[in-house]
């Protein structure tokens, strides 16, 4: 049976909070008895190209429609989205609601949805993967570590948390099997479904720990220093601190509500919002440097801006490198780049080309231990942190990573700060 | 060989002025560890009126329009360093020793007047490690006689690049210790070098000249014309049907250079524009002329397009996105060939 997922004609935004309010108790109290009945509420937070790189910023409406999707406005930054949708046996198309959207900002946009995850997740990649005006925000492992240190491992030892980690070395296998790792749902995945299954010799680590936030504390920095892995963090819970539950962070900015109250997730999201807008700008004010006090005319001082420097850990055989190399520039791959690398060794290319979904200039560096990409000024921040993303999920799972003379991390910590770090 | 090369030498100093993690660094940032930031990249140097009647005066060969590979400047304590690059060093007799006249000067009293609020800068001449004594008696001597001759050239100081495999060290001498402010007299810039890898650093400077490595002479060209090709790919796709897109071999060097392109000497200029016109344009035209006859279109020195429809554009952006279709060449457009594309372009706006 079809479930309900949004409210019928609702005349404001607050109509659509008490709908989800209802949800979010009914699927916060199904979770309690260890079963949902209904799919939970998720965010996910999306990033609109704007301004940058000269591009003139777009409305919400107005970049959706080209996708099929239909806007209607519940009040100046409230959305209801509708899609054409085939009817039941013969019956022609009809309108349906598959979420409501709201725009923080010029630059970012939450999707409220009650779809499944499967559905909502396939939805929103599709627009995407459509959409040039739109990208995830990127929760980098660095980001999500960041957020853990600094917010969640602080949020009372006795509360519960989850760490998901993964990994999968997509370039240490045949070449055809790289594409097959796209869109798998983590929130569905059940242990032993893959019994069946044959399964390719490759290092693939899927791993969660769910405890007590004391205990995980005290383990984790000896884990993640024992087994390389668990550092590539892939997804967040952060218990509420105002409500019964918890919210659910994915790497591409999915947001799934664990607690009885809409109000305070979406709270959540804000609060993730604020927190990754803030990383956002810094990353971009260290990238390019505002002009130094200049003696006369004009100066090259912030001239191709600061490099992004991705240190692997662990060294790339040759064919690794070899494959990383041959398929991060195809079109489906999970890099999106577009260009034509120049060999300068046997485990070292330059590549002068484009971030594909962007449409942006990327210059990059790629050896055997490392990556170095230099962008041009205005290029969008979301560049550098998809990058580190799947750098870590695909390539090495432990890395370091500088902009500039600065520790990614550092980056991460002051803009944490400067945004009014706990939610 | 590289050592040698200008090219590589300058762009060495570019990352050694660019900002970069102290332990995990491409080139260690030696200059941005000092302070100093770019400020200048290849720009001819502007004399003031009266250093200008001076040298006329003086009678003397000097160049009028010294051309650094590079200045940085420190605001902290108002210095700078002002580079030039050579492949080997030359005797003060020799012809070369013109233009090394105008950087001394250049970098003399003259600097303070044009590049206020700097006050001192240092004039820093770069040659492979084993040239760096005899670059030294050369710059001595050439100071003495400008000096005697009553102008006032600047202090000077020579540095060396040496191959100590697997490194690359950079030496200097006292004159730039005191200069800067820096205990050592040396430092390892580049490790991890290996026979069969080129240790070239990412490209900040563009050219169409040939790569001194033989198997890989088109190599700068192969970047620059991927850079245009990159930005082409980016600009088209953002195009929406039925708006216009133009640009020229002259606009798109300026959009990958950052502007660069336009302190570039002229020479220069009309090489790379040359490059990008035959190597870029003509073939984009060539290959539209029957299948996107009216949509994209090469005129004087603009690209032009305009596509009707949706498919039109993706047809378009397909072949473009294929570099196994493009084809763009990077091998230097030959001085011999008479009506290219881009002899009569140049001619018409002549």
């Amino acid at each position: 049976m079809n479930q309900i997922t949004s409210p019928y004609a609702p005349k404001d935004r607050f109509e659509v909070y008490r709908f989800f309010n209802g949800l979010s108790a009914e699927g916060q109290e199904g979770l309690s008895r260890s079963h949902t009945r209904i799919p939970l509420v998720k965010t996910f937070l999306l990033e609109h190209v704007s301004s940058r790189s000269g591009r003139t910023p777009k409305t919400p409406a107005d970049i959706l429609k080209p996708l099929g999707v239909e806007s209607r406005c519940l009040d100046d930054s409230f959305l209801e989205l509708r899609v054409w949708e085939p009817g039941e046996g013969d019956a022609p198309l009809k309108l349906k609601t598959v979420g409501y959207l709201e725009q923080y900002d010029e630059r970012f946009f939450a999707f409220y949805t009650a779809d499944k995850v499967d559905v909502a997740k396939k939805r929103v990649q599709h627009w995407l993967v459509r959409s040039p005006d739109l990208d995830s925000t990127w929760f980098s492992g660095q980001l999500l570590q960041s957020l853990w240190d600094r917010d969640v491992s602080k949020r009372g030892d006795n509360a519960f948390s989850k760490l998901v980690f993964r990994h999968e070395s997509i370039f240490d296998m045949p070449e055809d099997a790289t594409q097959e790792t796209e869109l798998e749902d983590e929130e569905a995945t059940e242990e032993g479904s893959e019994e069946d299954r044959p399964e390719r010799d490759r290092r693939k680590v899927r791993s969660e720990i769910r405890d007590r936030i004391g205990p995980i504390r005290k383990a984790l920095t000896k884990l993640q220093g024992n087994y390389s892995p668990l550092n590539a963090l892939y997804a967040l819970r952060f218990p509420s601190s105002a409500a019964r539950g918890s919210h659910d962070l994915y790497q591409m900015g999915q947001i799934t509500n664990r607690a009885d109250s809409f109000e305070d997730h979406r709270n959540m999201v804000r609060y993730l919002y604020r927190t990754y807008k803030a990383v956002l700008e810094n990353t971009e004010r260290s990238a390019w440097l505002s002009e130094e006090e200049a003696p006369a005319g004009k100066t090259a001082a912030y001239f191709k801006g600061v490099p992004l420097i991705i240190k692997f850990t662990e060294e790339l055989s040759e064919a690794t490198f070899n494959r990383w190399v041959n398929l991060a520039f195809q079109k489906r791959n999970q890099f999106r780049l577009w260009g034509d690398p120049i060999r300068l060794g046997p485990r070292k290319v330059h590549v002068y080309g484009a971030d594909r979904h962007l449409s942006q200039p990327i210059n990059l560096e790629m050896t055997s231990d490392r990556v170095v990409a230099i962008h041009p000024k205005g290029t969008c921040g979301n560049t550098f942190h998809r990058l580190v993303t799947n750098v870590q999920r695909y390539v090495c799972p432990k890395i370091e990573v500088w902009l500039g003379a600065k520790p990614f991390q550092e980056l991460m910590s002051e803009a944490q700060r400067n945004s009014g770090d706990v939610a | 060989m590289l050592v040698r090369d200008p090219v590589f030498q300058l762009n060495l100093l570019l990352w050694m002025a660019k900002e970069q993690p102290a332990d995990a660094y491409v080139v260690r940032p030696l200059f941005f560890e000092q302070g100093y930031s770019i400020l200048y990249i290849e720009n001819p140097f502007p004399f003031p009126p009266d250093t200008l009647r001076a040298i006329e005066e003086s009678k003397k060969e000097i160049s009028k329009k010294p051309e650094p590979e590079l200045i940085l400047g420190r605001m902290r304590d108002k210095t700078a360093l002002y580079f030039e690059a050579k492949a080997n060093s030359f005797s003060s007799e020799s012809e070369t020793s013109k233009q090394a006249r105008g950087h001394l000067l250049a970098a003399g009293e003259a600097f303070a007047e044009v590049m206020a609020p700097l006050r001192s800068c240092l004039l820093c001449y770069v040659v492979p490690e084993d040239n760096r004594p005899l670059m030294g008696v050369c710059l001595h001597e050439l100071a003495a006689e400008l000096a005697t001759a009553g102008l006032k050239p600047s202090l000077h100081s020579c540095h060396g690049l040496a191959v100590e495999s697997p490194s690359l060290r950079y030496s200097w001498d006292d004159s730039f210790r005191k200069h800067v402010g820096i205990a050592e007299s040396s430092s390892v810039i580049m490790s991890g070098i290996t026979e069969d890898t080129d240790p070239s650093p990412l490209f900040l400077i563009y050219t169409d000249e040939d790569y001194p490595d033989d198997e890989q002479r088109d190599l700068l060209r192969r970047c620059l014309v991927n850079q245009v090709h990159a930005l082409l790919v980016c600009d088209i796709n953002r195009v929406p049907p039925n708006e216009l897109y133009q640009c020229s071999a002259e606009s798109l060097l300026i959009e990958i250079t950052d502007d660069l392109f336009r302190f570039l000497g002229r020479a220069r200029q009309k090489g790379m524009r040359r490059l990008v016109t035959e190597n870029v344009l003509r073939r984009i035209a060539e290959f539209s002329k029957d299948k996107y006859s009216g949509a994209v279109v090469v005129q004087g020195q603009q690209l032009l397009i305009r596509f009707p429809d949706e498919s039109t554009k993706t047809a378009f952006l397909d072949w473009l996105e294929d570099f196994k279709r493009t084809t763009f060449q990077a091998k230097k457009p030959s001085d011999a060939d008479k009506g290219t594309l881009f002899e009569q372009i140049e001619e018409d706006e002549s």
